[in-house]
């Protein structure tokens, strides 16, 4: 979809403001079913979250202890258990695909994203929209009073499971 | 008893705590509008369940039902879900829908169809 457009997002700006700086794409409308924890794993079915107490409408594929209330701990167990291990840092590994957690100064999970060909990364912006965009673009940063998601912090990464390649049947 | 039965409630100022159904959806509008802007790009279900505008809505009580639904066919999002949930001890989802808020939330809004609030 087209650019991201300061007239168009405005709202987008203020809460983002580095994407001054490095701009994003919006990649799907706003969806208010999924969320980026669900979009990582992906699931565009409902939104993913460590709730200790189950809530109707989300979802976390481990169970949540009070003690592991927000911390990182559920997050790491939560994608493990769709094969992803803890990794150095989001550089292009062939082979591999690779998602992060931004942390705020708590290392308080507040976002993931997912990275895509060519080392861009895809997120869901809450309930809003999809957006492909640079680690940069979503992060916190002082000069622009910290706003945003915090810090990309926590690498994961999983071997690709390719797609069959479709032969088409021979005439013979 | 038959005087219990009787009796109203006479307490002053009492009548302008009992909200009509204009001042809850004026109310609503306001705390809706709140809660939205507030929780725009929240990825953390906890910060949008746990939101106070979220939580003064669910307070309302069970006139914020038909504005919730009215809201849900507008826009769907997981966070209504439980409020239903909470507030009408109903659970109009049919078991296979449970692992997907799509189907959870036309079975939310066929159930506020069949009764009559939608």
């Amino acid at each position: 979809m087209g650019l991201y457009k300061d007239a168009e997002n405005s709202r987008l700006a203020d809460c983002f403001p580095a994407v001054a700086d490095w701009p994003i794409n919006k990649t799907s409308e706003a969806d208010g079913i999924y969320n980026c924890f669900a979009y990582v794993a992906g699931d565009t079915n409902i939104q993913w979250a460590p709730f200790v107490i189950p809530v109707p409408g989300y979802y976390w594929p481990t169970p949540v202890t009070q003690e592991q209330e927000n911390t990182i701990q559920p997050f790491l167990q939560g994608y493990k258990t769709l094969g992803f291990e803890g990794c150095e840092d989001g550089s292009i590994e062939e082979g591999y695909e690779k998602i992060v957690l931004y942390v705020d100064g708590n290392d308080v999970p507040r976002h993931a994203a997912i990275q895509r060909i060519g080392g861009m990364w895809q997120s869901k912006l809450g309930p809003d929209i999809d957006v492909s965009h640079s680690l940069e673009s979503l992060a916190s940063h002082e000069r622009f009073e910290w706003k945003g998601y915090g810090y990309p912090k926590y690498f994961m990464k999983r071997k690709k499971v390719l797609s069959p390649i479709l032969v088409p049947p021979s005439r013979s | 008893m038959a005087d219990d039965a009787k009796m109203t409630l006479d307490v002053p100022g009492l009548r302008k705590l009992v909200r009509t159904d204009s001042q809850v959806e004026s109310r609503f509008a306001k705390l809706l509008q709140e809660w939205r802007s507030q929780t725009a790009f929240e990825s953390v279900g906890s910060r949008v369940v746990f939101h106070p505008a979220f939580r003064a809505i669910v307070a309302l009580g069970p006139q914020a039902i038909p504005l919730i639904l009215k809201e849900m066919t507008r826009f769907q999002h997981v966070a209504w879900l439980s409020a239903l949930a909470d507030l009408t001890g109903e659970d109009p989802v049919k078991e296979g829908h449970r692992r997907n808020a799509r189907l959870m939330t036309e079975d939310w809004i066929a159930w506020g169809k069949s009764n009559g609030l939608v």
